[in-house]
């Protein structure tokens, strides 16, 4: 979930960005009202936290701006408010928030809050079917937005992780633990930015394994391993492939799927 | 603009450090191990190293080892998913700058490093008194930048606590190491809060000793738990009447966050304590 964070006040900005991102969310921050509209014009939000006290702008004034452009999908806005009397709650909910949240607040009232607007969100929005090629969450965003800098970023990837499992396999066959260590642990950091949880996994069992030198279940880690590896390789083929068509910036990439089903025995 | 080496033996984080760090502005040189990059090093002055730690042919900490006897040593900035407390530790006794959790993301990765490179050279280093799993207890100078750096190694420690209580006493930590700093060392790199880390099965404790005078609790009218019952706003309207920054909420959130805070006679030493 994308969410914008408004507030001048700087210690619940970063103690409320940093409760969401732990949650998984991707929060982009802002310290006043104009600052805050230009990042909603930048690229849009699925929640935006608006303060209600606010230099330049105020978050009410923020909304109505929001709202006044709003055509189709309405924008989910929730109120920071010092004041959270129950007439000032009806005022606020009355100027178009859809929720309000009193500050200072406790971190279990911000989880409530979020559940709730969370909940609804979820009832609204069209489910993503799990087997498209898209991008794991956030990944653009990680490298800051270089839809290029991803797009060689998997072919290096794609390039290397045959060797670093080749590199598993010798060492497993060969006894090596050391050297399953070394491999397992490089292929965890590279897997690791794609968000390949399972593949992590696999790798960090791997690991243990060589530093404890007990190689006799290494096999099987090593089964499941290159089983999620090929699950990531093959969602980040069909991402780099599709982004590429689109940005036509990246060529090489939609040609790889048809030359391996080229290859293929039919 | 600063110049950078990013050692990493895996190519695609290299490839996404520098790309990111590029796009920002910076000069960016690459190493695959930890040899090339000791070679690197002794060849040309770098701001900041960007260093992992499991590299071939030298570990990112043999390469601290080596680095030792350098008459100019980079700021070094770790960057690992093994955040095991030995590596943290060897790192903080290494002077390593920040710690930095892998995967990286760009924001976090950025702001690290533009922290990095303005700090001044001159701020006194972090002194390590003790670095044990149970015990940590640093001389960390008065110098806002501090803050972010000695939590990057403490936070990370204890990698086995749930996320809400390690972002819990996180918070609470940060802000009394910022009163520290701010109230008690009044921003003076010269001067030093002693931070001391205990951990034990039961609890979790962090003592914070700064060297101010101490203060009364009566005299913060620009902090929130002074605030009286009708008026819930009282520390903001002293805070712009006395120029201060925003906030003032830190206290009153720390005491919630936590289980204890103790604070000794004069207020210049402040108990922090977790339940486990």
């Amino acid at each position: 979930m994308r969410i914008l964070l408004a507030d001048d006040q700087r210690e619940l900005l970063l103690l409320t960005a940093d409760r969401l991102q732990r949650a998984g969310h991707t929060v982009v921050t802002a310290a006043d009202g104009k600052a805050a509209l230009a990042e909603i014009a930048r690229a849009p939000f699925d929640i935006i936290l608006l303060d209600e006290h606010m230099p330049e702008l105020s978050g009410v004034e923020v909304l109505h701006a929001i709202r006044a452009k709003e055509s189709g999908k309405r924008q989910v806005a929730i109120a920071l408010t010092g004041y959270n009397t129950e007439p000032d709650q009806l005022r606020l909910l009355g100027e178009g928030f859809d929720s309000v949240l009193g500050k200072p607040f406790r971190l279990d009232q911000l989880d409530a809050i979020l559940r709730s607007v969370l909940g609804s969100y979820a009832l609204r929005s069209q489910p993503r079917s799990p087997s498209s090629a898209t991008a794991p969450a956030g990944l653009l965003e990680s490298v800051g937005g270089d839809k290029n800098l991803l797009l060689r970023m998997i072919r290096t990837f794609l390039r290397d992780t045959p060797k670093r499992l080749a590199q598993i396999a010798t060492s497993i066959r060969r006894n090596k633990p050391e050297d399953l260590a070394a491999a397992a642990h490089a292929l965890k950091g590279s897997v690791a930015i794609f968000g390949g949880n399972r593949a992590v996994q696999y790798c960090q069992e791997l690991q243990e394994l060589g530093r404890r030198r007990e190689l006799t279940e290494a096999g099987r880690a090593f089964d499941l391993l290159k089983e999620e590896i090929a699950k990531v390789e093959e969602n980040l083929r069909g991402y780099a492939g599709q982004t590429s068509h689109s940005a036509s910036d990246a060529p090489r990439n939609r040609k790889r799927p048809g030359s391996d089903a080229r290859r293929k025995p039919r | 603009m600063a110049a950078i080496l990013v050692t990493d033996d895996d190519a695609t984080t290299r490839q996404m450090v520098r790309g990111v760090l590029k796009k920002a502005g910076h000069e960016v040189a690459t190493a695959s191990d930890g040899m090339s990059a000791l070679r690197a090093i002794q060849k040309r002055k770098f701001d900041l190293v960007l260093l992992d730690i499991w590299m071939p042919k030298m570990t990112g900490l043999g390469l601290l080892g080596h680095l030792h006897g350098e008459r100019y040593i980079p700021k070094i900035v770790v960057m690992t998913s093994d955040q095991t407390s030995d590596t943290l530790l060897d790192a903080l006794r290494g002077r390593v700058y920040q710690y930095l959790k892998k995967p990286l993301d760009a924001t976090t990765l950025l702001t690290t490093v533009e922290n990095a490179i303005s700090t001044s050279p001159q701020v006194p280093a972090i002194e390590v008194i003790s670095a044990n799993t149970q015990w940590v207890e640093l001389m960390v100078p008065c110098e806002r930048s501090v803050v972010g750096r000695v939590q990057s190694f403490l936070m990370h420690i204890d990698v086995d606590l749930p996320p809400d209580i390690i972002e819990k006493v996180g918070y609470a930590f940060r802000e009394l190491l910022n009163n520290a700093i701010e109230w008690g060392g009044h921003l003076d790199p010269n001067l030093k809060v002693r931070v001391s880390y205990i951990k034990t099965k039961k609890l979790l404790m962090y003592r914070l000793d700064d060297p101010g005078p101490g203060f009364r609790l009566e005299d913060l009218k620009h902090a929130a738990i002074n605030n009286p019952v009708d008026n819930p706003m009282a520390h903001m309207q002293e805070r712009e009447a006395r120029g201060l920054r925003p906030g003032g909420l830190g206290l009153m959130l720390s005491q919630q966050l936590v289980d204890e805070l103790v604070y000794n006679e004069k207020r210049n030493s402040v108990v922090l304590i977790k339940y486990l």
